[in-house]
């Protein structure tokens, strides 16, 4: 399984560009692999939490309930969704 | 570059034309590999394709681009894209500096959740949207390619 290090990795390699759009949305572009991931709002902020630094799942959730205001289980679960998700897109 | 005459619902093109229309034809199969190589790598390889005319107006290389890419569809199954258009019409124009291939995106009200294009601008005049203002819309751009022949294309 992808962890987290490795997406964040991947996130913050020359092969991937990150598109922030007007309303918080936004696009990560892998030049590369031939990829377009549309992410919400909240993917686009796990994305550049990610590329900031944080470091774990924890640190994710941390910033998930304090930027939207939701409570800790919501967070981790969306959490959870994303880095699945992601992992399984995501092409060497 | 003479415009095609028609007359009589029969369109007729110069000899320029034609042999316009066949470079951008050879380019168009070639930028098919966008479906599986890298965008770069394709770039790449279309301004290394000789030969190519130079001194193409940047209309007539986006009208070329644009029949090229719609006859590769029809007769091969082939993409016919804003981003296969904005290749091969990039590379018909990069013989000169200025010439830089974008890839942006935007939002949208319904369907999808973002929307993509691509474009090509030359000294940054928009050369591949100038004749519809379908996508006269803002784009947030996410990646640049410059085009030089005889350079390397890199984002």
């Amino acid at each position: 399984m992808t962890d987290l290090a490795e997406i964040a990795e991947f996130l913050r390699s020359e092969r991937v560009t990150r598109t922030a759009l007007s309303d918080g949305s936004g696009v990560v572009l892998d030049v590369k692999g031939l990829a377009v991931y549309s992410l919400n709002e909240t993917g686009m902020f796990l994305v550049n939490a990610l590329c900031e630094g944080a470091a774990d799942a924890d640190a994710l959730v941390a910033r998930l309930v304090v930027e939207f205001e939701v409570d800790e289980a919501t967070a981790r679960a969306d959490v959870a969704t994303f880095t699945e998700q992601l992992a399984k897109v995501m092409k060497p | 570059m003479p415009a095609a005459n028609e007359s009589a619902g029969e369109t007729r093109f110069s000899v320029r034309e034609i042999a316009l229309f066949l470079h951008a034809l050879r380019l168009s199969v070639k930028a098919q590999r966008v479906q599986r190589r890298s965008l770069e790598d394709v770039a790449g390889a279309l301004v290394r394709t000789r030969p190519l005319p130079r001194g193409v107006g940047a209309d007539a290389a986006a009208r070329a681009a644009g029949r090229a890419c719609s006859r590769v569809k029809r007769w091969a199954g082939g993409l016919d894209t804003c981003l296969t258009r904005s290749l091969v019409a990039g590379a018909l124009l990069a013989d000169r500096p200025g010439v830089v291939l974008h890839v942006g995106f935007r939002g949208q009200a319904t369907g999808p959740l973002h929307e993509g294009h691509a474009w090509v601008t030359l000294d940054g005049r928009n050369v591949t949207d100038a004749r519809d203002g379908e996508h006269a819309g803002p784009f947030t751009e996410a990646l640049r390619v410059p085009l030089r022949r005889g350079g390397e294309s890199r984002p």
